[in-house]
């Protein structure tokens, strides 16, 4: 079974009758994934803008992952914080700038139709108006006559940095008639090779092994939105999504107490530096919630309408088998049909391995995708199990891939020579790596490594004998010593 | 060649390392011809086994249980060495072949090098096989003489299937009914006594061995015909990352860690560097999160501090405070947080060993590294901190960093003591000369006995031209960059990686300019040379010269080849000139006005050979 045709069963759902209304909503007894089930079904039936805030990252990223599950990739967005270590720690993170960036780019002034997925954290930081960021975003299209030394320029006044090679966002490298590029608003960097002035090719690549991935026929170049020299406006989160929006809210309470709280501390420690300014202010985001209707689970102390929605959790069964199928019998015998959720076929085939091996008959219908959390719906008659509950495995939710040039870089550091090392040189013991160097030999040049033995003497390896040396690694912490040189 | 102090340690090196692989290869050969038991293929249970796993098996691991069931199933008996970097899922695999092993009615001894680790890979194996028909017990000295007796009286009438134990499971009283697989935990820690037991053992029963010590794939392949070798080298995939924080000492947080922790159930390593202050520290946690701490460190006696890491097993204590002895395999899972004081004392390896003790079942794991201000620290302290705090998963890449820097363990390949030389020469040279060791051993001692096709080839040859070497600076500004791929070059192997390094090289740098073309001919004109077992091939203006080896016992001058090789030379003295200087046989060449003309002329050589 597909995930559409879970759409098609959950548009038949009893609750979702109880959505229709203008009235703000408090979800109780939602166990498992039945929010995330009841989001994508109630966006499948009214489509338009959703803005869902969880509680925490780890919470929007399971919500996330469900949602992708359910309605595919393209319809549902993730709008991470900048900061990894929360508001009280503005230290950004170029990945999640660029995931955000990413996001925003998507929003054209609330006329996005689909889910976005974010958390409390990230919907107190305000984002760069809009229409400054549209200034600074710039198309380049396959065929089209460029300069090299316009890109560049062009580059450099958007805060972009130069380097030899880009691994993070924000970078940019020019090696002969190529340029890549991080813009912040695309999951991998793009590689520009240029032909004289004709752009010849625009493609993705991955920056960790630098080599392309995919090719493109255009590409909008984006910088770095929290930039505060480029963009001096900043407008809190709501400005983006016009009041049809719908919001779903977890946790209510939390997310108007927090940022309470924080205000106080920043008033108390009196520091009012630029990253509070960032920050939407208590008031102002009481005053906008109330601009939309709200449809909230946990914490809320607002007065609003409940809304039952009589699921009841998957339970664990640690592995007991008996118990597993005893259960499910049970359900069937009640009236209720059996779904079983897995991201691997193997995991469905091991359950019906199972069931055969024990003889008893029980029918579940397979879906194909993954689930964050399983439960059993009451007032469709459905059971809805995840294989990983089932078989107390991990369940790990989506996230984008972070490149990071620390990490890039550290690992080249690592794995690279620098003046200084000691290496073995398999005949002639450990020297010291002194750098490359090119020799003239009849008009012809050779580069050849250096390497220090004892007494300062000196030894030429040609670059096609250096698989004889490799870095010293001897005990880590322990110094090594060089040998004396052997005379030929 | 050289006189100096190098070429002594170089050769003492090699002859030790010799002495073992002679040892290791014939021990090899005699199993090999040696019967022994045949397992029968995988039951129903074994299948239901395999497919409780928790984890999706990597492909590596799915190889390792291949490559161990298949040597099961054979009548010779297996040697198979797994080496997989920990929480890489190498007991996982021991766990199935000793399930396979008691399917058919045989017993399996587990032997390993600590009374903790024998008393946590009891725990693992016996909640991994539960449910399963198999009876599992340990033995150590925690249990009193008589329960010894009991445990080894149930062995000698096969009531027991798995027993594991230290090194007291070789001792005489010690009599298994019906042994058919015995399993060996870091081999290299056992002293010589035990090891030359196990010598006697292995000969007829099948044994794995397991190690967390990294080789290199380019030397699995040279150990080929000395030892069976699967190896790990991927991370298991819906492995959760810890979660890793770097912060400055600070009460709050490590009382918010702890309770946060024991609040859900879980324990909590709290590693601090030195033994001298540790008591106060855990007063200290014990007041300040309200909880019970015990205190381990490497001044203990043995006893108590086997005590003490069994009760912090078993979950009597909250928060074990600890010196970095807890590096060493401790398995607890459900210890999720480590938070380690003074994370800037410790080495790369010693803190990823460290956090490596968490996360390691499914709830979501924390590691915090506790140092002064980052501007107090030293460059070299940060990077390995940030190195940390950046790689949170066990990602292939940290991986790879691991390995360069890692020599834990090293040298147990071989199962002998050879960290102290490794240590003086050097982790990745300690490897060329093994490989290099093995390879002459096999060519020249275990001619008959592996069954191995002779090949003229050398291992290396020289190439001396005088064409320009360089990758231009207007092609690649960056100097690191330029030595990684000059590294890379001389490493090629194969046309394939050839082609892809410079379909690459395309990609990154735009199309390769004539230099670097010639450069990478150089390459292909080496492989010809080792082909057609040259020594070395040296070109002035246009003239050739290919040096065959200078020693005359060398193997290609006794090969057909070398004839064909000759003949063919000979027959065409318009092209050729043969040169006999004392022992070495020169060929040289006139008219040879690029690589191309070169590289052409030496293919003519090469199609020789198969006419």
């Amino acid at each position: 079974m597909k995930t559409a045709d879970l759409l098609a069963i959950w548009a038949q759902h009893p609750k979702l009758t109880n959505l229709q209304t203008d009235q703000d909503l408090t979800l109780n007894n939602n166990l498992g994934s039945v929010t995330s089930m009841l989001i994508a079904g109630y966006f499948n039936f009214l489509k338009g803008t959703h803005l869902v805030i969880a509680n925490s990252k780890d919470e929007a990223l399971y919500l996330f992952t469900d949602l992708v599950n359910i309605l595919g990739p393209n319809k549902v967005h993730f709008l991470p914080s900048s900061y990894i270590k929360g508001i009280n720690h503005p230290q950004e993170d170029a990945n999640e700038v660029k995931q955000r960036t990413e996001t925003i780019s998507k929003l054209k002034n609330g006329a996005l139709s689909g889910i976005m997925v974010s958390y409390h954290d990230a919907v107190y930081e305000k984002i760069a108006d809009l229409k400054t960021v549209k200034k600074y975003v710039f198309e380049v299209t396959k065929g089209e006559q460029v300069d090299i030394e316009f890109i560049t320029d062009l580059l450099e006044e958007c805060k972009f940095e130069r380097d030899d090679f880009v691994y993070e966002p924000g970078y940019f490298a020019v090696r002969g008639g190529i340029v890549d590029i991080f813009s912040y608003a695309h999951e991998y960097p793009v590689r520009i090779v240029l032909d004289g002035d004709t752009v010849e090719s625009i493609r993705y690549f991955n920056p960790e092994t630098q080599l392309s991935v995919s090719e493109r026929n255009e590409i909008k170049l984006t910088p770095n939105i929290k930039d505060t020299e480029l963009f001096k406006t900043y407008e809190p989160i709501f400005e983006y999504f016009n009041t049809d929006t719908l919001l779903w809210i977890s946790d209510e309470d939390i997310f108007k107490q927090q940022i309470a709280k924080y205000w106080k501390e920043v008033r108390k420690s009196d520091e009012s530096d630029s990253s509070t300014e960032l920050i939407i202010s208590s008031q102002q985001l009481s005053a906008r919630l109330n601009n939309y209707r709200r449809i909230t689970w946990g914490f809320s102390s607002d007065k609003k309408e409940q809304l039952d929605l009589s699921t009841s959790a998957q339970p664990t069964f640690q592995k007991n088998f008996d118990l597993i199928l005893d259960e499910l019998k049970q359900w069937h015998l009640k009236g209720y049909d059996l779904f079983v959720f897995a991201e691997n076929p193997k995991q469905i085939d091991r359950l019906y391995q199972i069931i055969e091996d024990t003889g008893s008959k029980i029918h579940f219908e397979p879906v194909y995708s993954g689930l964050t959390a399983g439960f059993v719906d009451h007032s469709l008659k459905k059971v809805f199990y995840t294989d990983h509950q089932i078989f107390g495995r991990y369940f790990r939710y989506k996230d984008k891939r972070r490149f990071s040039k620390n990490a890039a870089i550290t690992l080249k550091e690592l794995q690279g020579l620098h003046p200084g090392d000691f290496v073995v040189h398999i005949d002639h013991g450990i020297g010291k790596f002194a750098g490359m160097h090119k020799m003239e030999m009849n008009g012809k040049v050779h580069e050849v490594v250096r390497l220090v033995y004892l007494n300062n003497d000196l030894l030429i390896v040609p670059i096609n004998s250096l698989h004889k040396i490799s870095k010293f690694t001897g005990k880590e912490g322990s110094a090594a010593e060089a040998s004396q040189i052997g005379i030929r | 060649m050289g006189s100096g102090r190098w070429e002594k340690q170089k050769l003492t090196t090699k002859k030790k390392v010799k002495d073992i692989a002679r040892e290791l290869i014939a021990l090899y050969a005699k199993r090999k011809a040696e019967p022994g038991f045949a397992f029968t293929p995988d039951s129903y249970l074994q299948t239901e086994l395999e497919a409780s796993f928790v984890y999706e098996d990597t492909p590596d691991q799915a190889k390792s249980t291949e490559d161990v069931k298949k040597d099961m199933e054979s009548p010779s008996p297996m040697d198979r060495l797994v080496c997989g970097d920990v929480g890489f899922g190498k007991t996982e695999i021991a766990i199935r072949a000793a399930h396979k092993a008691v399917c058919d009615s045989k017993q399996v001894a587990v032997l390993v090098p600590t009374t903790i680790l024998a008393h946590q890979h009891y725990r693992t194996f016996r909640k991994r096989l539960e449910g399963f028909p198999v009876n599992v017990d340990y033995i150590n000295r925690f249990k009193s003489k008589k329960e010894q007796k009991i445990t080894l009286d149930k062995l000698a009438e096969a009531k027991v299937d798995i027993l594991i134990g230290t090194h007291r499971l070789v001792g005489k009283d010690v009599k298994f009914k019906d042994l058919g697989l015995l399993i060996i935990d870091e081999e290299q820690k056992f002293g010589v006594a035990v090891k030359d037991k196990l010598k006697q053992l292995r000969v007829n029963v099948d044994t794995l061995t397991l190690t967390a010590t990294p080789i290199p794939r380019t030397l699995h392949f040279s150990l080929m015909g000395a030892r069976d070798l699967s190896i790990i080298n991927t991370p298991p995939p819906n492995r959760q990352p810890v979660e890793t924080r770097l912060h400055t000492f600070d009460k709050d947080l490590i009382k918010d860690a702890i309770q946060y922790e024991v609040g859900r159930g879980g324990q909590v390593f709290f590693v601090h560097h030195r033994v001298r202050d540790i008591y106060e520290l855990a007063d200290m946690i014990e007041e300040l999160a309200n909880v019970s701490v015990a205190v381990a460190h490497g001044q203990m006696e043995g006893a108590d501090l086997e005590k003490v890491m069994v009760q912090f097993m078993e979950g009597d204590f909250d928060v074990l405070v600890a010196t970095s002895i807890i590096e060493s395999g401790l398995d607890i899972p459900n210890a999720n947080t480590i938070i380690i004081n003074n994370a800037h004392m410790f080495g790369l390896s010693d803190l990823h060993q460290m956090r490596g003790r968490v996360g390691r079942s499914n709830a979501k794991a924390y590691c915090y590294l506790m140092s002064p201000a980052l501007s107090s620290l030293t460059d070299d302290a940060k990077m390995r901190l940030r190195t940390l705090e950046e790689y949170a998963d066990l990602g292939s890449g940290f991986q790879v960093a691991m390995k360069d820097l890692d020599i834990r363990g090293a040298g147990n390949l071989l199962g002998g003591e050879q960290s102290g030389f490794i240590s003086e020469i050097g982790f990745e040279m300690y490897h060329k000369i093994l490989d290099e060791t093995i390879r002459e051993l096999k060519d020249e001692e275990f001619k008959g006995v592996l069954n191995e096709h002779r090949i003229i080839e050398s291992r290396d040859a020289v190439i001396d031209t005088d064409y320009n070497l360089v990758i231009p600076d207007y092609y690649i500004k960056n100097v690191p960059e330029r030595l990684s791929l000059y590294t890379a070059i001389s490493k090629l192997e194969t046309e394939v990686a050839l082609k892809e390094f410079q379909e690459n090289l395309k990609d990154r740098f735009g199309v390769l300019p004539d230099v670097f073309t010639v450069l990478l001919e150089t390459v292909r004109l080496k492989w010809k040379a080792m082909k057609l077992g040259l020594e070395k091939i040296l070109i002035r203006g246009d003239k050739m010269k290919l040096y065959f080896p200078s020693d005359p016992n060398a193997f290609v001058y006794q090969s057909d080849e070398f004839g064909k090789v000759l003949n063919y030379v000979m027959v065409n003295p318009n092209k050729f000139n043969v040169k006999q200087t004392n022992s070495q046989l020169v060929i040289t060449s006139l008219g040879v006005d690029d690589i191309y003309e070169a590289l052409g002329l030496l293919s003519e050589m090469e199609r020789s050979l198969i006419a």
